[in-house]
């Protein structure tokens, strides 16, 4: 039987078109896959497409919630708190997002400390990959 | 057209690129959930800013294939007015790119563009 998570607005601060993440799907200590999706009413959407780039975001989101489960489980707390990306590094954009369809995201835990966290992120569908990169975080 | 997030109010070329003002709009499309009471310019948005300079001011429909680094340092808020500078892309594909606001460094970075690929 699947493991249940909170929900994801339970998690994130993000909400409406900012909100690109429906639902984890899995969760380990190696890391963390969650279904994405990017909302019709996306500020970066157009014609049916949103840029690769915005998939980087996707994996910030993803690493937000492998933190707030994490929280939870050492700590009981996994309410959601501002965090910002501060660094990208050996990011590939391989092809634009299709708007409105789940895409399967994940984040693994690289290394970081305190508020700082490095993750590996990706972002795919049926073995296709959009992109894929190092993203530096700060928990606020 | 600079991405849904910033405006362009004018460019200039230089020997190594461009220099370009920019500005966050305000209302913000991009800050609309992010986040509430907060609002804070996505810093991908950086990048949509960088690809349609790009286009922009080489009449080239150049697409971002690659990031190789970006130090995002500092908060955008909109209404907030930047300056940019966008080195001229080498042969590979590989250009610069600096942010600042009033003087202080906001996001330096180091891109890959190339033409439009394909969609899957």
């Amino acid at each position: 039987m699947a493991e249940a998570f909170p929900s994801v607005e339970a998690l994130l601060p993000h909400r409406g078109p900012a909100l690109l993440i429906e639902a984890v799907d899995a969760l380990s200590a190696d890391g963390i896959t969650c279904w994405g999706l990017v909302p019709p009413g996306s500020p970066f959407a157009a014609d049916g497409w949103a840029p690769s780039f915005l998939g980087l975001e996707m994996g910030a989101q993803a690493a937000a919630l492998f933190e707030a489960l994490r929280r939870e489980h050492q700590a009981n707390d996994a309410a959601p708190r501002l965090g910002y990306l501060v660094g990208i590094r050996h990011a590939q954009l391989a092809a634009d997002l299709p708007v409105g369809r789940r895409l399967r995201v994940s984040a693994r835990p690289a290394g970081g400390a305190g508020p700082l966290g490095l993750y590996d992120v990706s972002v795919e569908e049926d073995g296709v990959e959009f992109a894929r990169g190092s993203l530096s975080t700060y928990a606020a | 057209m600079t991405g849904p997030a910033f405006r362009l109010l004018e460019s200039r070329a230089t020997d190594e690129g461009w220099t370009c003002r920019v500005q966050a709009l305000d209302p913000n499309p991009t800050c609309e959930g992010h986040f509430p009471g907060e609002p804070i310019v996505p810093g991908v948005a950086q990048l949509g800013l960088a690809q349609d300079l790009i286009r922009e001011v080489t009449g080239d429909a150049h697409r971002l294939t690659a990031i190789r680094s970006l130090k995002l340092r500092r908060l955008i808020r909109p209404g907030e007015a930047l300056d940019v500078r966008l080195g001229r892309p080498a042969a590979d594909g590989a250009l610069r790119f600096e942010m600042s606001c009033d003087g202080e460094r906001v996001s330096q970075g180091a891109f890959v563009v190339a033409p439009p690929a394909a969609r899957g």
